[in-house]
């Protein structure tokens, strides 16, 4: 992959805390962001965990005049460009403001206006439908919202492709980079956590119930029963390398190759046979230059569900053969639960553990699956020296993305 | 495996598209150059009560049954099923065999906008008033559904991906799908999108007072706001060495794009039209074309006041004195705005138009408006040869989208 994308800014609204620092602090401390959800009744449902953000206070980044018309996912997503922003040190000016591209990731963004609006047109009829949520029910609100408040006029999109979202909104940020069309572009990866959004997942069963069993996120667990949601919001500034070395701007990592395919199945199934989600893994090594042995550790995609663990842990063995057992593993959604565009924010912990050089651990884990078995799961923070990480990304629906992130 | 190869141009080789004008392309083709209005009263769902009761709905739709078992197709949405007719129609047309293909070497990028909202809201609707529902009924929600069942469909296993920035998705997708190919990532792209009308968009554009009693009259004087649509195109972009070997017939080049932000307002472009014009500006800079090479524009022309004034303004400031003498046509006055595939419909208008030298007319065009005063090719298609076009998508938030084609035989 010529040129090389760098990273340069990182900002973070999670259920781990509303900055880089606080994440890390907890990311790293296998702390949970997990906890009953107080922001809606959930009491007819089987479950009632969600990774809901708690302490995220609006008025710290935005004015009530500017917040009163935005739904969360897009308030997230401004107080975590923001906060990226800053941290690159790159402020927009009029003179590189179409030079600085937004491309978020998202798979439902904000849905909670959209239902607020149907349920406005149910109630009251055409007459009494409230145009007030409308313009906010456009997956591209937050990636707009985004660009109308720090004035950035270069290329500007939203992906929506399920759980990889954030992963392939990453990629798209990479194309424009060294397609030459832009300096630098922010990528945002948001999605909310709200009553339509839970009861879609929960009558279609994919949540960890609470019956008969423990509601709980494990990732590769045995006893791992279904997922549980999250919400949240995470940004990158990546750039051109020549981009930010002419602006002297300090670096995270770079992203040095990718992949993406695609797996034949029917609506809203896994793939089984990993066939293309460990093609996508091979693809993206090469696309790095790099060999197998060369990865120091795996963000793992997997999310606690029957299906996705098996499958990922099936996909590592087919591309990392004699080596997979040997490479340490770690699923942040062990510690956040899943939400769709959540790609840039496993991006982002992995910036921060190029940084720090340590691993953070997967939590909840007790008896790892017999079908998961050969990875070397981590379950504590580890300390060694990482140059090389893979970001693996696997969606229902069959969608697979993966990205090498390095030490610059 | 990415292949690395320098100056990959990009051909337009198969076509396919589900409109409310016919349910094919060469029936949408033939209507849009006759003048023929799609819009006209919806009966997908109740519309008592709306303030605007007509958009350009697709009928006599049969899906298709080749590719996908009766009881996949059963949980399909509507979109879903334009964007497999579509599909289907586009492989055939561009004679691909895919048995005989390398199927990792093909991809998919489409744009989405409301997607499987309509299922979704039956959904909804039965909850609501305290009924049982299928959650299944919420399988096509995902803006990428239509995407992830076209894929698996044909079994293809490149690149995947799906745009959701409302009305300039599919064109994004289209721009986008094309750069994969330059990448090297992809050979072969299906790329477009599809679109659904559903109550959602209905009721929001009607809430926003944004929709027109009559069919919309893009650039008129007496325009008062646009007509909804739905259907679905899709295009077969290919790798150009590997189109010329099999002796694909080649509908055009797909030149390049630009996408940009207003940084404006959520729903109102800049008046002065900024954004649409750095779009348009940057499209021809990426192409290495000359303002005065232009010949033929596709409008966005959705026929609200503002949009198309500001989109002559933005015309006007990119192409000088030029701009008076391109002609610039909206076919969103017969199809109407199908938002997520509205920019895969003007792609695939565009497309046609520099094959086979016809400029599809802007219709119902009454009075000239001082406001938008350019060569809106009123009510008659005009045969004029075209090397170059542009398709302009603008969307909510200020997302602005230009695609560049080319007439095929000026590539060589």
């Amino acid at each position: 992959m010529n040129p090389s994308v760098v990273a340069t800014g990182i900002g973070i609204v999670s259920s781990l805390g509303n900055s880089n620092k606080v994440f890390w602090e907890n990311c790293i401390g296998g702390k949970s962001g997990i906890s009953q959800i107080t922001g809606f009744e959930t009491s007819t449902y089987k479950s009632h965990l969600g990774g809901e953000i708690k302490d995220f206070n609006p008025r710290a980044f935005l004015k009530p005049m500017q917040y009163r018309k935005m739904s969360k996912a897009s308030r997230f997503a401004i107080a975590a460009s923001i906060q990226a922003l800053e941290d690159a040190s790159l402020a927009v000016t009029e003179d590189n403001t179409e030079q600085i591209g937004i491309i978020a990731g998202t798979g439902y963004a904000s849905t909670s206006f959209t239902d607020d609006f149907f349920v406005s047109l149910l109630q009251e009829g055409p007459s009494g439908a409230d145009p007030f949520y409308f313009p906010e029910t456009v997956p591209n609100a937050p990636a707009s919202q985004i660009s109308i408040f720090h004035n950035v006029r270069g290329p500007l999109s939203t992906v929506s492709h399920n759980n990889v979202s954030g992963e392939l909104a990453i990629t798209y940020a990479c194309d424009l980079l060294q397609s030459g069309a832009v300096g630098a572009v922010i990528v945002c990866g948001v999605d909310e956590l709200n009553p339509i959004i839970f009861r879609a997942y929960a009558s279609l069963g994919v949540l960890s119930p609470r019956c008969g069993s423990e509601e709980m996120s494990r990732p590769f667990d045995h006893e791992r029963n279904g997922i549980i949601l999250g919400e949240g919001a995470a940004a990158l500034v990546l750039e051109r390398e020549d981009y930010a070395e002419r602006r002297g701007a300090r670096v995270y990592g770079k992203i040095s190759g990718y992949a993406t395919s695609g797996s034949s199945v029917t609506l809203g199934a896994y793939d089984t046979d990993g066939e293309q989600t460990a093609r996508a893994i091979k693809e993206a090594l090469s696309d790095s230059s790099i060999f197998p042995e060369d990865v120091d550790y795996i963000s793992a995609a997997s999310n606690s569900s029957r299906e996705l663990d098996r499958l990922e842990a099936l996909s590592i063995k087919k591309v990392f053969r004699e080596y997979a057992s040997r490479i340490p593993v770690t699923a942040l959604k062990s510690q956040t639960g899943e939400y769709a565009g959540m790609g840039v924010l496993r991006a982002a912990a992995i910036l921060l553990s190029l940084k720090n050089q340590l691993i953070p651990p997967t939590i909840n884990l007790t008896i790892p699956d017999e079908q998961c078995s050969l990875l070397q799961i981590v379950r504590f923070p580890v300390s060694m020296m990482i140059r090389t990480v893979l970001l693996n990304g696997i969606s229902f629906g069959g969608a697979n993305a993966a990205i090498i992130f390095q030490k610059a | 495996m990415k292949v690395t190869q320098p100056n990959r141009r990009v051909l337009i080789t198969g076509l396919g598209a589900v409109t409310a004008l016919a349910p094919n392309a060469a029936g949408t083709w033939n209507k849009l150059i006759s003048g023929v209005c799609g819009i006209s009263a919806i009966d997908l769902f109740d519309t008592s009560g709306y303030r605007v009761r007509i958009g350009a709905q697709v009928t006599n739709f049969k899906p298709p049954l080749l590719c996908v078992s009766s009881r996949q197709l059963r949980r399909l949405s509507r979109c879903d099923r334009f964007g497999l007719s579509a599909t289907e129609e586009a492989f055939r047309d561009a004679k691909i065999n895919l048995s005989a293909e390398n199927r990792e070497r093909i991809g998919i990028c489409l744009g989405g906008g409301a997607g499987g909202v309509l299922l979704a809201e039956k959904y909804r609707r039965k909850i609501f008033q305290g009924q049982q529902a299928k959650p299944s009924m919420l399988l096509p929600f995902a803006t990428c559904s239509t995407a992830d069942c076209i894929a698996s469909a044909y079994n293809i296993s490149g690149p995947r991906s799906t745009i959701a920035t409302a009305c300039s998705s599919s064109a994004t997708a289209i721009g986008y799908a094309a750069d994969i190919i330059r990448q090297g990532r992809a050979d072969l792209m299906v790329t477009g999108g599809s679109e659904s009308l559903c109550e959602l968009t209905f009721g929001g554009f009607n809430a926003m007072r944004l929709l027109d009693n009559n069919p919309c009259k893009p650039f008129d004087r007496g325009r008062n706001g646009l007509s909804l649509g739905e259907g679905a195109a899709i295009l077969i972009l290919e790798e150009s060495n590997r189109a010329l070997m099999r002796k694909a017939e080649v509908y055009g080049e797909l030149m390049g794009y630009a996408i940009t932000g207003d940084a404006h307002h959520m729903t109102s472009p800049a008046p002065d039209g900024r954004g649409a014009a750095s779009a348009m500006q940057k499209a021809l800079e990426r192409c290495n074309l000359k303002p005065a090479q232009v010949d033929y524009i596709n409008a966005h022309g959705t026929g609200t006041l503002i949009n198309d004034a500001a989109e002559t303004n933005a015309i006007k400031k990119v192409f000088a004195d030029h701009a008076y003498k391109i002609p610039v046509s909206s076919v969103k006055s017969m199809v109407g705005h199908c938002l997520g595939a509205a920019g895969a419909l003007e792609a695939f208008a565009t497309v046609l138009t520099v094959k086979h030298s016809v400029i599809p007319p802007t219709i119902s065009y009454e009075t000239s408006d001082p406001e938008c005063d350019l060569d809106f090719v009123p009510n008659k298609a005009r045969p004029q040869s075209v090397t170059y076009a542009m398709s302009n998508s603008f969307a909510f938030g200020g997302n602005n989208t230009t695609l560049v084609f080319r007439k095929f035989e000026e590539m060589r």
